[in-house]
């Protein structure tokens, strides 16, 4: 006589029935799990977490997992045979190595404007101190808000895309965005009455409003393509804004005889960020609803429902689409909303602290756009460009490794898949650093080699700014180190390192900024080799750790 | 996909939160805009609620840094001004002592050389600027020129240094000191950039008042300039092509050829247009201005200050509800002044 299972004893006949469900739904989700564990990330992922699998009978998930694991098999279909790529390897690496480069497009695109017509996007090298100054603020506001929320969207998104779920893509569009939008508002209303209208003069803070709303909308605009990879979407929408800025500026010339002014410039921005940011949104949206509805056609109405955690004791349906809370999920995301902030602050951190000092140079006591400090520092991000192919490109190596390895090691082969991860990890990381240094190395003299109309500044300005030319390119050189390393915790389910480390990075960028910027505001650089360099260590040596636990840590993230 | 009640509350909330922050911002704003009042008395107050550009050179200055990524100069407490020019940081100085602005060439040199003080704030296209000069000092050998100029902001962007100057050119012609006014225009680039002189005539023609010559110069950019010393309008067309591009900078400035020379400025003052507007006047209100009344229309009274005289002092009275309000008041033209109720 076979043993039954203790389910099975206690269960009502119709009850059987719903493991069945259960391992269907995990099929369709995951046509080929490889273990229980996976099994009961999908299980607690639709709801069935430990309090549903005690109520239906079960010690834990766990236990539930094995029961529907037993099942897997009935639905599953003869697994495709894999065949080997058209592409050869070189060319497959180039392919990603370039569309990694492609998303920097929106920045080639007005880095490239700004150079030929000297205005592109919010950026104008023809702006006044104080415009400048408005604009700056602004930028550093809206860029942070616009971090924190597009990390919590693609996280989560991320997850649903990879499920083809755009039911649940669009719920957290819905969600991120708009309640992540209204939060944007809040601070940037919360920095307008407390740090802008008491210090500036009014004139900074109507710009100061009108740029971060700009600013943010276009940016958080630009997020859902990115996610999507749409890397023409993101040209266009960055084409929009120029186009629709040049030829605003070309009616205001037009009308008024041949001249136009500074604020029809500004005025000019803000209308082509403000036209293609809400554009993009618009689009990308409609394609979300467009391809969900698509997906509620197929589904039965009784596979539709919010969940078993949502209706209490009352009877439920079964259910595939399954609407989750915003707060339990909320809980899971803030650290990447902290982390989103903290990469743009510390980013920033030099820059305002040379600001501020640039300031008191002049006689007062708040952050002046220090145009030269900001010249020298975005020239050497032009670095930035050739490194975040290679970012991108090492990360979708890892996500297409990553099932191979899977795969190739059993449950009981711990440590030989720990030292495949951890030696994946740190090659990477070794091949980042080489290439960013050597690029660090040399860029300042291709970079010094611009026309003398781009950089006259820095020529003017001395050999101190040539100094922070050639250490900031070596440290934008590492960044890319840092951002791979985070990417990798991410990837692990590891929330907080990479958070701990911007703010770390941003805290002590800050203090040694400070103190270097009496001797000249070029100095502030010292702060941002200290911000990124503390940054890359403590997400490398996370990611390091992490690698050595593998996938532990992913059970354990999930 | 329907947003729950607590999501609703919070969008509403944090909407709300952010509407109350920004009118709160605003308002705070607005209250920075309120100065100490020119007037107070039983008939209310009047106070300045826009401020021509005026700047008194009566602080002693300190001493110059460089303002970053240009070779331009500070002058603390002066931070709306920069210092630059061909004469370079080593020949060419500024200084501000005894209510004075001082600015020189420390040593000749065989070609023209200059040093100047710049506005950092633009102004306007269409308004008056105005330089209080002292009489300039005589040279020994060489030619020394006393130089108020306006010129295009849009230098950075476009590397054309189109101006308009008055200049006091003081010289020595077979050992006897002459000293002529120039009146003219400039265009081009930096280094090829050509001038018109469109009036001379003696210094000897206008006398100095106080030992200083107050020069005007008024210019659209297009095809109109006019310039004024201590009050005679020396130079007036409208049919000129000049090409300057507003915004405008003023330059307080000393040019030398072969000798070392300096000249000194006291005031310098960027005015909007004519006459002096009082707003917020109750009805039936009156403003005495130099023994003239002028009754209020829609709560506004306009006083009479033409702009190229620039400034005037005077007793201001305000009558209203049968009591006044009475003071010496110092006025510039352009400017706005606020009334508020006792």
């Amino acid at each position: 006589m076979s043993a039954k299972s203790r389910y099975e004893m206690v269960a009502p006949e119709a009850w059987a029935q719903e493991l069945h469900a259960l391992a269907y739904m995990v099929v369709s989700r995951q046509p080929h799990p490889r273990n229980p564990l996976e099994v009961a990330v999908h299980l607690e992922d639709c709801g069935y977490g430990g309090d549903v699998a005690r109520r239906l009978g079960f010690r834990d998930v766990f236990e539930l997992a094995e029961e529907v694991w037993a099942r897997i098999p009935l639905y599953q279909t003869p697994e495709e045979l894999t065949r080997p790529s058209p592409l050869g390897w070189f060319r497959r690496a180039a392919e990603q190595y370039f569309r990694g480069v492609g998303y920097t497009a929106p920045w080639m695109m007005s880095v490239l404007m700004l150079f030929i017509t000297r205005i592109a996007l919010w950026s104008s090298l023809s702006a006044s101190q104080e415009v400048a100054t408005a604009v700056s603020l602004a930028f550093f506001v809206a860029t942070m808000c616009a971090g924190a929320v597009s990390q919590v969207f693609a996280v989560r998104a991320l997850f649903y895309l990879g499920q083809g779920n755009w039911i649940l893509f669009r719920w957290i569009a819905t969600r991120a965005i708009v309640h992540g939008s209204a939060a944007s508002a809040l601070v940037i209303a919360l920095v307008f009455r407390f740090a802008i209208a008491p210090t500036y003069g009014p004139a900074y803070g109507n710009l100061f409003l009108e740029y971060a709303l700009a600013i943010y909308i276009f940016q958080i605009a630009l997020a859902p393509l990115y996610l999507l990879r749409r890397i023409l979407g993101l040209a266009m929408t960055t084409g929009a804004a120029l186009i629709i800025t040049w030829f605003a500026i070309w009616t205001i010339e037009r009308v008024n005889a041949g001249e136009y002014f500074a604020e029809a410039v500004q005025q000019a921005q803000v209308l082509g960020l403000l036209i293609a940011g809400v554009g993009a949104l618009i689009g990308v949206y409609s394609y979300a609803v467009m391809r969900s509805r698509r997906q509620l056609r197929r589904l039965l109405p009784e596979e539709l429902g919010d969940g078993p955690h949502d209706r209490g004791n009352e009877p439920q349906a079964r259910a595939r689409v399954q609407i989750p809370r915003f707060w339990p999920v909320w809980r899971q995301l803030w650290p990447y909303a902290i982390y989103g902030t903290g990469y743009f602050a510390m980013l920033f951190v030099d820059r305002i602290v040379a600001g501020v000092h640039f300031g008191a140079v002049q006689g007062v006591h708040h952050y002046v756009y220090p145009p030269t400090y900001e010249l020298t520092t975005d020239l050497a991000t032009l670095e930035l460009f050739p490194m975040m192919g290679l970012v991108f490109y090492f990360m979708t190596e890892l996500s297409d490794r990553f099932l191979g390895w899977m795969m190739k090691y059993r449950v009981t082969e711990h440590r030989a898949l720990h030292r495949t991860l951890a030696a994946f990890f740190a090659t990477r990381v070794a091949v980042l650093a080489a290439v960013g240094l050597l690029i660090g190395a040399l860029a300042p003299q291709v970079l010094l080699s611009l026309p003398a109309t781009l950089i006259a500044p820095i020529l003017v300005a001395g050999p101190a700014y040539q100094m922070a030319l050639h250490v900031a390119a070596l440290v934008y050189g590492i960044l890319p180190v840092g951002l791979f390393a985070s990417q990798f915790l991410f990837f692990w389910g590891v929330r907080f390192a990479s958070a701990f480390s911007v703010w770390a990075g941003t805290a002590a960028g800050g203090l040694v900024a400070s103190l270097w910027v009496e001797r000249g505001d070029a100095y502030a650089v010292y702060g941002m080799a200290t911000a990124i360099g503390l940054f890359t260590v403590v997400t490398v040596v996370a990611g390091l750790r992490t690698a050595m636990r593998g996938d532990y840590q992913l059970y354990a993230s999930h | 996909m329907r947003y729950r009640p607590w999501e609703r509350a919070f969008l509403a909330g944090v909407l709300a939160l952010a509407l109350l922050m920004v009118m709160w911002g605003a308002w705070i704003e607005r209250g920075k805009q309120v100065l100490q009042p020119l007037l107070t008395g039983p008939a209310g107050a009047i106070a300045v609620e826009s401020a021509p550009m005026v700047t008194a050179f009566n602080q002693p200055s300190g001493t110059p840094h460089a303002l970053q990524g240009s070779t331009s100069l500070l002058l603390p407490p002066y931070y709306q001004w920069e210092a630059n020019g061909s004469a370079g940081q080593k020949l060419g100085f500024v200084r501000a002592r005894g209510g004075y602005l001082t600015v020189g060439v420390r040593q000749a040199t065989p070609v023209f050389r200059g040093y100047f003080l710049t506005t950092r704030n633009p102004f306007p296209a269409g308004w008056y600027a105005h330089a209080w000069a002292v009489s300039p000092p005589a040279v020994a050998q060489g030619i020394g020129e006393l130089v108020f100029a306006v010129q295009t902001a849009t230098t950075d962007q476009t590397g054309l240094i189109n101006y308009v100057f008055v200049s006091l050119v003081t010289t020595r012609v077979h050992g006897k000191l002459r000293s002529t006014w120039e009146i003219g225009y400039a265009y081009g680039y930096e280094q090829n950039a050509h001038s018109v002189i469109l009036e001379k005539f003696p210094e000897s023609a206008i006398s100095p008042v106080n030992g200083e010559y107050h020069v005007v110069i008024w210019t659209d950019g297009k095809t109109s300039y006019r310039a004024w010393v201590n009050g005679h309008e020396v130079y007036a067309s409208n049919r000129l092509h000049m090409e300057i591009a507003p915004p405008f900078d003023a330059y307080l400035e000393v040019q030398e050829k072969n000798t070392a020379y300096a000249v000194q400025y006291r005031q310098f003052a960027a005015l909007a247009g004519d006459g002096v507007t009082v707003n917020g006047l109750p009805d039936g209100a009156r403003i005495v201005w130099r023994g003239r009344a002028y009754p209020a229309h829609a709560g506004v009274v306009v006083l009479p200050l033409p702009a190229n005289v620039g400034e005037e002092s005077g007793t201001l009275t305000v009558k209203t509800g049968g009591k006044a309000t009475m003071g010496q008041v110092h006025l510039w033209a352009g400017e706005t002044l606020q009334y508020e109720r006792a």
